[in-house]
């Protein structure tokens, strides 16, 4: 036969003996869970404002090709931009995926160029670009379109741009869709989305740049190609 | 000869106390600070969450968004049940593994990784450049800041549930349930990414093809490293009375995890762009992962078996079950197996099959009741009676 002995009874889970509470606070739950709250404060405040402390600024030079998929998808930047995201050709040790995001900037504005899968023309392109912008309440924060025009690259790839104003910022959105091939010889459309944003002031200042930067996106078949 | 009566019961009471086994989890201990910041966290964790999928993300996404939280949602059914019949002595209360799941999947990700992650990885594209960062950054930060924000939640679980969590039998288990929620709020979260990054085209899909990447990596994934990593604090703090700490092999342990992870992350960089050579580093680490959770599920389960051999050892003299019996209830899966098979017919082999079953409802009982003969315990052990005739 089994039987239940004193020593067998426990405490309820909540129990707290006298010596230990502060506050009506258990003291030995204090400091794990002060620990674990200024972690969360370091994670989720300090970090981020460390880095947001220290600058950054990685310059383009002449003859920088930019990566924007496989070494093979390209555009070279104007020299004195900033290298916010992105990588150059052959500088990385793995391959850019033909899914990405550069970003430059210089002053208040902002040159993005971001890849994807994408299968139809670039006007369809536009269109979805506009289609989530508008459900994702103008992230871009660029207001409404004024109207579109056909442009292309030196390459001969014939894209869409579309321009907006606002009333603190103006900027433009351009598409591609350009056929890329792979290492196997298969074929596969890359949507190519470039957004420009910045003041009346400084998108007219570097317009030149950005037309350049445009009109240089171009697929090579052979990687590396086009880089310096 | 045998031990005496008196010694058996002692022993029972001690497996009793030492394992924590019988013991409820209560999640609300006002008197606990555990209880508050562990409210506190998963509070934001959920309004991060809410804020980052509803306003407005979802109206672009939704269709990604509602394939994702399904896939996904099924996807941890047999995690769950999987993770639920490791742990077969239930040393981890379904509330326990409940209260780290919710914590892996709201506060370790969204109030915690979620916020640092993009800023460390910033700080090294400061610190080196931008294409140092692309390759090396995330394997750099992932592993310390995720298995650092999923191993709060264990901490906090630690303090609010001592006596429950007393090995690192049950430092495994509750990783694991911290790690999958993690995992499974990450892969939803991708399966918006996979169609964002096509522009929101064709979203059903773009997501399921990293609905189905995630789930093939997620095999051995957060809820492995985590198991490890959680495994591998018991073993370096301890667990008194009971279980003396072994710092170094705890700091393997947390260290191994973090390089599984890191590798993991950082495949692609290390093989130098060649894919196949990735492959071969994610595989490698794949059956290492899982290799190293099974080794630590087999040396750790020890603990748990030996209490279980001293919990029911006055059954035997008492013949409410066999020695036999006894050796099987807390012996390997195997063994377990291997005792049901050798009673021959397929009824016999069914009967055995109900006592085990039986005997583990009394080893709850009993640990439930503190080694008292109350009703249920009375009645349980009549349940194995019945089932043997």
């Amino acid at each position: 036969m089994t039987s239940q002995s004193p020593s067998n009874q426990v405490p309820p889970a909540d129990w707290v003996p006298v010596e230990h509470r502060f506050a009506g606070i258990d003291k030995r739950t204090i400091l794990p869970s002060l620990a674990v709250l200024l972690l969360a404060i370091v994670y989720s405040v300090v970090i981020p404002a460390i880095d947001r402390s220290v600058p950054y600024n990685e310059p383009t030079a002449a003859g920088d090709v930019i990566d924007l998929g496989g070494g093979r998808l390209t555009f070279e930047p104007a020299p004195g931009w900033n290298l916010a995201d992105g990588v150059r050709v052959g500088e990385s040790r793995t391959s850019v995926p033909n899914t990405h995001l550069t970003r430059l900037t210089k002053g208040d504005t902002s040159f993005t160029v971001s890849t994807g899968a994408f299968r139809g023309t670039p006007t369809q392109l536009l269109n979805q670009v506009d289609k989530v912008n508008s459900e994702l309440k103008d992230v871009r924060g660029l207001g409404s379109s004024t109207k579109r025009i056909k442009i292309s690259t030196a390459s001969g790839q014939v894209g869409v741009m579309e321009t907006y104003t606002r009333q603190d910022n103006q900027g433009f959105v351009a598409t591609f869709v350009i056929p890329t091939t792979g290492s196997g010889g298969t074929t596969s459309p890359v949507g190519v989305v470039i957004t420009a944003v910045g003041s009346a002031e400084s998108l007219t200042d570097d317009a030149q740049d950005i037309g350049t930067m445009i009109r240089s996106v171009m697929f090579s078949n052979s990687p590396g190609a086009t880089s310096k | 000869m045998s031990p005496d009566h008196d010694e058996l019961l002692a022993a029972r009471e001690h497996a009793i106390e030492e394992s924590g086994w019988g013991l409820d989890f209560k999640l609300v201990q006002p008197h606990n600070l555990a209880f508050w910041v562990y409210s506190i966290l998963v509070v934001a964790g959920v309004l991060l969450t809410v804020k980052f999928y509803v306003t407005p993300g979802v109206r672009a996404y939704d269709r990604s968004f509602g394939f994702g939280v399904i896939a996904f949602a099924l996807y941890t059914v047999p995690f769950w049940l999987f993770l639920r019949h490791e742990d077969r002595f239930t040393s981890v209360p379904p509330k326990l593994a409940l209260a780290a799941f919710v914590y892996g999947s709201t506060a370790s990700i969204s109030a915690f990784a979620a916020l640092a992650n993009d800023s460390i990885r910033s700080l090294w594209a400061k610190a080196a450049d931008q294409a140092f960062a692309f390759d090396w950054s995330a394997a750099l930060t992932a592993p310390f800041s995720e298995e650092i924000a999923k191993a709060s939640g264990f901490v906090l679980l630690l303090v609010l549930a001592p006596r429950l969590i007393r090995s690192p039998f049950d430092g495994l288990i509750v990783g694991a349930f911290l790690g999958l929620g993690f995992q499974v709020a990450e892969d939803v979260a991708y399966s918006i990414t996979g169609a964002a990054a096509a522009f929101g085209a064709d979203q059903i899909h773009q997501s399921a093809s990293t609905v189905v990447l995630r789930m093939f990596t997620g095999l051995a994934s957060h809820w492995v490293y985590s198991a490890i990593f959680c495994a591998g604090i018991v073993y370096f703090i301890g667990r008194r009375p009971g279980f003396e700490p072994q710092r170094m092999r705890g700091a393997l342990l947390m260290l191994l995890a973090l390089l599984f992870h890191g590798v993991w992350d950082g495949a692609a960089a290390i093989a130098g762009g060649d894919a196949a050579a990735a492959l071969v580093i994610e595989l490698a680490v794949v059956v290492g992962v899982l290799t190293s959770f099974v080794f630590i599920y087999k040396s750790t389960v020890k603990t748990e078996r030996n209490w279980m051999r001293e919990l029911m050892a006055p059954e035997v003299e008492s013949d409410v079950i066999s020695a036999s019996e006894l050796e099987a209830l807390s012996g390997t899966r195997n063994e377990r197996k291997a005792f049901i098979k050798q009673a021959g017919s397929h009824e016999s082999r069914k009967a055995a099959r109900h006592v085990m079953v039986a005997a583990g409802d009394l080893a709850q009982a009993i640990a439930r009741d503190r080694g008292a003969d109350t009703p249920r315990v009375l009645h349980a052990r009549s349940e194995v009676a019945r089932l043997r005739d």
